[in-house]
């Protein structure tokens, strides 16, 4: 296993500190699969479709399936900012539950204010007892932007009305890793688009711990677990990106293992919705596909239980996993040429014909002024 | 007859080596393909020559690429030579004209038609700060254009270029920014372009010297009456 050792070992060792931890639930994970009808060999096949997607080798699936099972022993702390929850739908919609859903629905328990069944002020007590009693052990994810203006007045939530800028800076303080899930956690999204009158943020901007970005509008499901299961694994944060993404996800453009590429590179593209290109499943790069800017895996792993993504679908990517997509990609369905100059209701190309246009006037002027004083001076001559 | 004299004389004057005028066409010939080329990926006018083995937007793109890395190149090298060639020393001199307010106004006044174009070095200062501000356009667009080059081939030189270009990416703001101020350095080539071939011209004809014959031969010819002037001034600075 040539270079694999010593990540091998950090994750036995780490698999083992977990074993020792004591579990959040009255019963062990495997026998809620059982219960659920979810044989072991559908469990172990899971397993290694999620070791081979953080790409490492197969050896490690046997460990990994121990990690998953020792999931229970890491409780989960999930805040919903500035949002519309779509990350959590992405990951509990499934027409049949699956591994991820489950295990994820069984661990996350703790808090998560669309899933549990407390409100108001029992929330709020959950809230502040998994914070106390679990401090320094749980994983914190962070769904939506914070907003930050007006001392955060802009989102307020729970019984006592607070901000959201001071629940996540709290819940912050205790946690062993912090994941932003959805590009409003990660560089503040939508809400966050200029001019941004909430000044919302990305929660790696609000609190000064490292934070593991998970972008995407919403990311897979695939990303969540896989981020959440590489931790449980190693204990540590994965490789991440200039944009604090892992790289495991966000190290190819969507272009760059994108199904219709071969298009991209034959010239074939749609050039209206709905035509012969469209039906043959060109290229949409003439439909504003933003593929070629934006960092993700939706080629590959998919959505809604991995069975599609929007360029399969027949519409180009909006690049949702970029900071700041909704101001740099615009308009969605048109190249990136029809972007519209900053303050100006036009495009570059636009202003560059006027400015063009007026060079060639000035200079035909110029140019005849030229004529009339040349011929004064001859005379002079 | 000693008049006609003073006016069909010329005596020449080196400005450019020859390194400088081929880099010079090179650019020129190189910017242009650029411009066609890129405006093809920003936008494909021409489409599939009807199958999936014929990659004409892959073909383009390759173009472009080649085109670029010599425009880099050649960028580099005229940089180099600014500081280093031979000829230096008439271009470090239009520095003393970009910082003197007078000359300033002897070069707006003279594209007005009121007096000559008197200048210490070889450039005006508007002159020498439109070439500036190429030479930045130059190094923008080749910077930007590396970042885009980077994520299309992962081996060799974009290998060895990946960490750093995505560093710079992060800088510039993602991806779709760095295409788009790609795009916008363009059109600042393509402004440029007739305002250069028309003062070129216009300056050759306006003033009577050989301003489009220094990109070939790499000198300039002044009329004698220049040289008299120059020479009088020099005895006036005394």
């Amino acid at each position: 296993m040539d270079g694999f050792d010593a990540l091998y070992a950090k994750a036995k060792d780490r698999v083992r500190v977990l074993s020792e931890l004591p579990s959040t639930k009255a019963g062990s994970i495997e026998e809620m699969l059982e219960d659920r009808g979810i044989e072991r060999r559908d469990f172990m096949k899971w397993a290694a479709a999620i070791t081979a997607m953080l790409a490492l080798p197969s050896s490690f699936t046997p460990l990994f399936a121990e990690a998953a099972k020792l999931a229970d022993r890491v409780p989960l702390v999930w805040l919903h900012m500035a949002e519309c929850t779509g990350c959590s739908e992405s990951l509990i919609r499934s027409d049949a539950p699956t591994i991820d859903s489950l295990i994820f629905d069984y661990i996350s328990l703790d808090y998560h204010e669309t899933l549990m069944a407390a409100a108001g002020w029992q929330a709020e007590e959950i809230l502040q007892k998994t914070l106390k009693d679990n401090e320094g052990r749980y994983i914190l994810l962070v769904e939506g932007g914070v907003p930050t203006a007006n001392n955060g007045q802009y989102l307020t939530l729970g019984p006592q009305g607070r901000t959201g800028l001071d629940v996540v800076t709290e819940a912050a303080k205790g946690a062993a890793a912090i994941f932003s899930i959805g590009t409003c956690s990660s560089f503040g999204g939508i809400q966050a688009a200029a001019p941004n009158p909430t000044g919302a943020k990305g929660v790696d901007k609000v609190i000064s711990q490292p934070v593991i970005n998970v972008p995407g509008c919403p990311p897979s499901a695939n990303n969540i677990v896989g981020t959440l299961m590489h931790y449980l694994l190693f204990g540590t944060l994965p490789a991440l990106d200039r944009y604090h993404r892992p790289k495991w996800a966000y190290g190819n453009r969507i272009h760059d293992l994108c199904e219709r590429r071969g298009h991209f590179d034959a010239g074939e593209f749609v050039e209206s919705f709905g035509d012969e290109g469209a039906k043959e499943g060109w290229c949409l790069y003439k439909q504003g596909c933003k593929g070629p800017y934006t960092f993700n895996n939706c080629s590959t792993e998919r959505f809604n239980q991995g069975t599609h993504w929007p360029i399969g679908a027949g519409h180009g990517c909006m690049g949702c996993s970029e900071p700041d997509f909704w101001d740099t990609m615009g308009p969605l369905e048109q190249p990136i040429k029809s972007h519209l100059v900053m303050g100006l209701n036009s495009t570059v190309d636009k202003v560059g014909t006027v400015l063009l246009t007026a060079t060639v006037v000035g200079i035909g002027a110029h140019a005849v002024a030229s004529m009339f004083m040349g011929k004064k001076e001859e005379k002079e001559d | 007859m000693g008049q006609t004299e003073k006016y069909t004389s010329d005596h020449p004057d080196f400005v450019y080596s020859s390194s400088n005028r081929i880099l010079h066409w090179i650019r020129a010939l190189v910017i242009t393909g650029l411009i066609i080329t890129g405006f093809y990926i920003a936008d494909p006018f021409l489409s599939s020559e009807g199958s999936s083995d014929k990659l004409v937007f892959a073909e383009w793109a390759q173009w472009h690429f080649i085109l670029g890395f010599i425009l880099i190149s050649s960028g580099l090298l005229r940089i180099y030579l600014f500081f280093f060639g031979k000829d230096r020393d008439g271009e470090l001199r239009s520095l003393r004209d970009v910082f003197s307010i007078r000359s300033w106004i002897i070069q707006l006044k003279s594209y007005f038609f009121v007096g000559e174009l008197r200048k210490k070095g070889i450039y005006g200062p508007l002159q020498f700060l439109t070439y500036f501000a190429i030479m930045v356009l130059v190094v923008v667009a080749s910077v930007t254009g590396l970042i885009l080059y980077v994520h299309v081939y992962h081996l060799g030189i974009g290998d060895f270029l990946y960490e750093p270009m995505r560093a710079l990416e992060a800088w510039m703001g993602g991806l779709a920014t760095v295409r788009y101020i790609h795009h916008i350095t363009m059109w600042g080539y393509l402004i440029f372009i007739p305002i250069h071939i028309y003062l070129v011209i216009w300056s050759a004809i306006r003033f009577k010297h050989g301003a489009l014959e220094v990109m070939f031969t790499g000198y300039d010819y002044h009329l004698k009456k220049d040289e008299m002037e120059e020479e009088k001034n020099k005895e006036d600075d005394k």
